[in-house]
């Protein structure tokens, strides 16, 4: 591509990096393992502190193991498709 | 389905005394390497999904194993292939484990958790704070001319001041604890009102004497804190091991 399609279209690779950089946020924090085990903590810890209802903290707890078993699915499904 | 994927619990010694009766420790199965002792569960590939009761089945299997001798407890949710995946674990790591286990032998971890009250944290470093009122003050009288800049340098006043008062409670309470165990870890701050997030290991027969230091730092201190001080736990936060190759989970 030349200078004038650069020029053209900088603005919108601009705007596709920052979609493409929020996307991959959004992913780390929905499916990185590390992630939803500090989620796990967090949330443990404003139960604890009577911030939350127990039946609130069920509720986020189940999202959370849901993520989860979802994050170890498509880990599996990569490592499955990549090899060893 | 076979079952020839294993769910592990913990590793402990071969000889280690350790007894897998009772109902807590039904279907929990064992391998033995070189002087070590992998404790699983077999589950069917793909099986083992992630929940509550998972977890709290996780728990307190590795507790009870714990209870018996020391044991390096597994993370939850940690499935390997198979039994060689397992033995190739315990082959490439035996040294490091061994040592681990020779250091946690005795010993059992407490957890301390340490908060500012809430009407304490607003005194010390909210609007009562002599330097944060003048700030809130400058911004309130700008009206819409730049407050943005002030409160964030508000925001950064009282991050300050906290980290500090941290830094403060660290050096009065957990230098002071870390000294009399046998070693000490700082996790993360997990909200802005906690000031300490500590886990201590200790010998098993130093437990009460650990429990009067903790009062006695403590105690006078409860009118600006909350202190929430736990355990006994099997050792998690003092037997972090980076074995190779990692686990390989399903």
């Amino acid at each position: 591509m030349g200078i004038l399609g650069n020029v053209l279209l900088g603005p919108f690779k601009g705007l596709w990096f920052v979609i493409r950089e929020i996307h991959n946020q959004v992913q780390k924090e929905l499916y990185d393992e590390e992630a939803i085990q500090k989620q796990f903590v967090a949330l443990q810890l404003e139960y604890e502190l009577g911030n939350i209802p127990e039946d609130e903290f069920l509720r986020q707890e189940a999202v959370l193991f849901e993520r989860l078993n979802q994050a170890r699915t498509a880990c599996a499904a990569a490592n499955a498709g990549g090899g060893e | 389905m076979t079952k020839n994927a294993l769910y592990l619990y913990a590793i402990g010694r071969g000889d280690g005394g350790l007894t897998l009766s009772g109902e807590t420790l039904r279907g929990v199965d064992t391998i033995f390497y070189d002087g070590l002792a992998a404790f699983f569960s077999p589950v069917s590939d793909g099986e083992h999904m992630l929940s509550r009761e998972a977890m709290m089945s996780h728990q307190k299997i590795v507790g009870t194993l714990w209870s018996q001798a020391a044991v390096i407890p597994i993370s939850f949710g940690t499935v390997l292939r198979d039994r060689s995946a397992v033995i190739k674990i315990l082959q490439m790591n035996s040294k490091q484990i061994k040592a681990t286990l020779n250091r946690l032998a005795g010993c059992m971890e407490v957890g301390l958790k340490v908060f500012w009250k809430k009407d304490v944290f607003a005194a010390r470093f909210g609007k009562q704070d002599p330097g944060v009122a003048e700030l809130i003050k400058k911004a309130r009288e700008s009206g819409n001319e730049q407050p943005y800049p002030l409160m964030t340098r508000v925001g950064e006043m009282v991050e300050n001041k906290v980290r500090q008062a941290r830094s403060t409670f660290e050096r009065e309470v957990h230098h002071v604890l870390a000294a009399v165990a046998e070693d000490a870890v700082l996790n993360d701050i997990l909200t802005i009102h906690m000031v300490c997030n500590a886990a201590y290991l200790i010998r098993k027969e130093e437990e009460q004497a650990f429990d009067n230091e903790v009062s006695r730092l403590l105690e006078p201190r409860t009118d600006e804190f909350d202190v929430r001080y736990t355990g006994p736990w099997p050792p998690y936060n003092f037997a972090r091991l980076q074995l190779e190759p990692p686990p390989e989970r399903r």
